[in-house]
């Protein structure tokens, strides 16, 4: 028994499938049959999209944050919808650390589990050095919050440049059905150099399926300023919407539906947020979120109060195989701010 | 499939009979993985997304960016994009490329330095890639190493007014970063 999960992909000459013969050519390694299977298998293990990807502004002419102090403090944070078939994260982050005595370090939680794990910086890390973590998330949750925080060691300052967020590759592949609705195969059951069985051939076809519906990208994974709690990089008090960002998408092949989630607050009596989507001129459909404000009143990392999402309003449409934009709006109540702290987008399971 | 699909679209399997059905569902089977993995599918999209957003950057120079990005297998060329106001330049690099890229940047309002605004921002990408550069400044894609699984890259921007002094800046309010596959006209490796 073997199911293979391959780390490369393998081009199928034509003349080992071609029309009119079926397919049992074998080649030295593998049979044709065989190699059709394991480019599936390493779709299954390696079409990963990534969730986060984010580059730190603070203001207008700082590239990255600061860990201000030798405690850990919660610098951003995204929320959104975990994979089913992964388990794991791969966290890449951009950094520098100036001391030439101690190490500092970034920590990641998951909000749900309460997991973490720490990417240590080491004395002397120069700009921008990227460092990888790994941390486990629970992929059954709806929606889950990776905050990021950062110290720095007793001398020096830490710098965190960009984060990208990605699932982890399957390493090993499971027998059965998946979550997602994937089933793995076998090199016992098709590597006899024999045609492929019906059955065989249909699951394969369900199997792409399954990958193309439910592995879909991100159109944004941002978050900033949660250690700033009257000010941010998206705040707006007028009374009336202004733009705040623009993010363009390409939706894909069944792709019609947009889900979001974000941290966010007002300090006034009125802040509210604007999720409308374009393509071409039209705008496909809208959104309004009305933030809380319970934040002064003490709401602690990792402000869970402040999150916003979908499944508390309402997923915006959107037309399949099209690009397009969102565009974010915020108003305040003409004294008081409306703030944003992080944004996520992503499509929901295509059709 | 030696060639990527372009123009597909994913489609359920068509019931045959007879000989030759094995050997044209494979073609099927074979067509669609190879158009997931190549990015007209969602391998492409696994790349796709803005890497910058927020309150743009305003009267600096020679600022940089960088992000280390995950690119899908049978990556050649990442075009950028860069929704933007204002006069400058922007400069491209990419870990896997000796040369760099240049974008000119001129989407002015009224008076010297332009009128930023994100609402009359205008989406700007890199050109068509180009086969041996061989020098810096051009405006392409830029190359990424081809190989038959997914790597980790990084890519680099340097935002630089057309004049600061003079008040005549440039403004990047969002960065697209796009994988670009070879042409049917060319093999997978």
């Amino acid at each position: 028994m073997s199911r293979p999960a391959p780390s490369t992909i393998t081009p199928m000459p034509v003349d080992r499938i071609a029309t009119n013969r079926a397919i049992q050519i074998g080649q030295a390694s593998a049979p044709a049959e065989e190699v059709l299977m394991e480019n599936i298998q390493y779709l299954h293990c390696n079409m990963r999209p990534p969730i986060v990807r984010t580059i730190f502004r603070p203001d207008t002419t700082t590239p990255y944050l600061v860990a201000g102090t030798t405690s850990h403090v919660i610098h951003a944070g995204w929320a959104r919808a975990p994979f089913a078939d992964f388990t794991q994260w791969d966290i890449s982050v951009l950094v520098q650390n100036t001391s030439s005595v101690h190490s500092a370090e970034v920590r990641w939680t998951i909000q749900s589990s309460g997991v973490t794990a720490v990417t240590p910086v080491p004395k002397d890390t120069a700009a921008w050095t990227e460092k990888a973590t790994t941390i486990t998330f629970d992929p059954t949750e709806t929606i889950d919050t990776i905050t990021m925080e950062i110290k720095n060691g007793a001398s020096g300052a830490l710098r965190v440049h960009s984060v990208e967020i990605r699932p982890t590759a399957i390493g090993t592949v499971a027998a059965g059905k998946s979550t997602g609705g994937y089933v793995a195969l076998d090199t016992d059951e098709i590597g006899a150099d024999e045609p492929l069985t019906t059955y065989i051939r249909q699951r394969m076809a369900d199997n792409l399926e399954a990958l193309r519906k439910t592995r879909v990208q991100t159109i944004v994974g941002w978050s900033e300023g949660f250690t700033r709690a009257t000010t941010s990089q998206f705040s707006e008090i007028s009374s009336s919407y202004v733009t705040q960002a623009i993010i363009p998408f390409q939706s894909g092949y069944g792709q019609t539906s947009i889900r979001w989630a974000l941290h966010g607050r007002r300090l006034g009596s009125i802040g509210t947020v604007k999720l409308e989507v374009y393509q071409g001129d039209t705008m496909q459909d809208s959104e309004e979120i009305s933030l809380q404000t319970t934040w002064a009143s003490g709401d602690s990392p990792p402000y869970s109060a402040a999150l916003h999402d979908y499944t508390g309003g309402a997923a915006v449409a959107c037309i399949a195989n099209k690009p397009g934009h969102i565009k974010v709006s915020l108003k305040g109540d003409g004294s008081a701010a409306a703030l944003m702290f992080s944004l996520c987008c992503w499509f929901a399971d295509g059709s | 499939m030696q060639y990527p699909p372009m123009g597909y679209e994913p489609q359920t399997m068509t019931v045959r009979n007879g000989q030759t059905a094995a050997s044209l569902h494979a073609i099927e089977i074979d067509a669609y993985t190879t158009w997931l993995a190549c990015g007209w599918g969602l391998g492409g999209c696994q790349a796709y997304g803005p890497a910058l957003i927020g309150a743009p950057f305003v009267g600096t120079s020679g600022v940089e960016f960088e992000i280390s990005v995950n690119v899908p297998e049978w990556t050649q060329h990442v075009h950028m994009g860069f929704l933007c106001s204002g006069l400058g330049t922007i400069t491209c690099e990419a870990s896997s490329d000796t040369y760099n890229a240049v974008l000119d940047i001129a989407i002015a309002g009224t008076g010297t330095s332009g009128t930023h605004s994100i609402d009359n921002a205008q989406m700007v990408w890199l050109a068509e890639p180009i086969g041996s550069p061989g020098v810096n400044g051009l405006n392409r894609a830029l190359d990424i190493t081809y190989q038959d699984s997914s790597n980790r890259r990084t890519f680099k921007f340097t935002i630089t007014d057309a004049d600061t002094g003079a008040g005549i800046t440039l403004e990047v309010y969002s960065v697209v970063i796009l994988p670009r596959w070879p042409d049917e006209s060319a093999a997978l490796p």
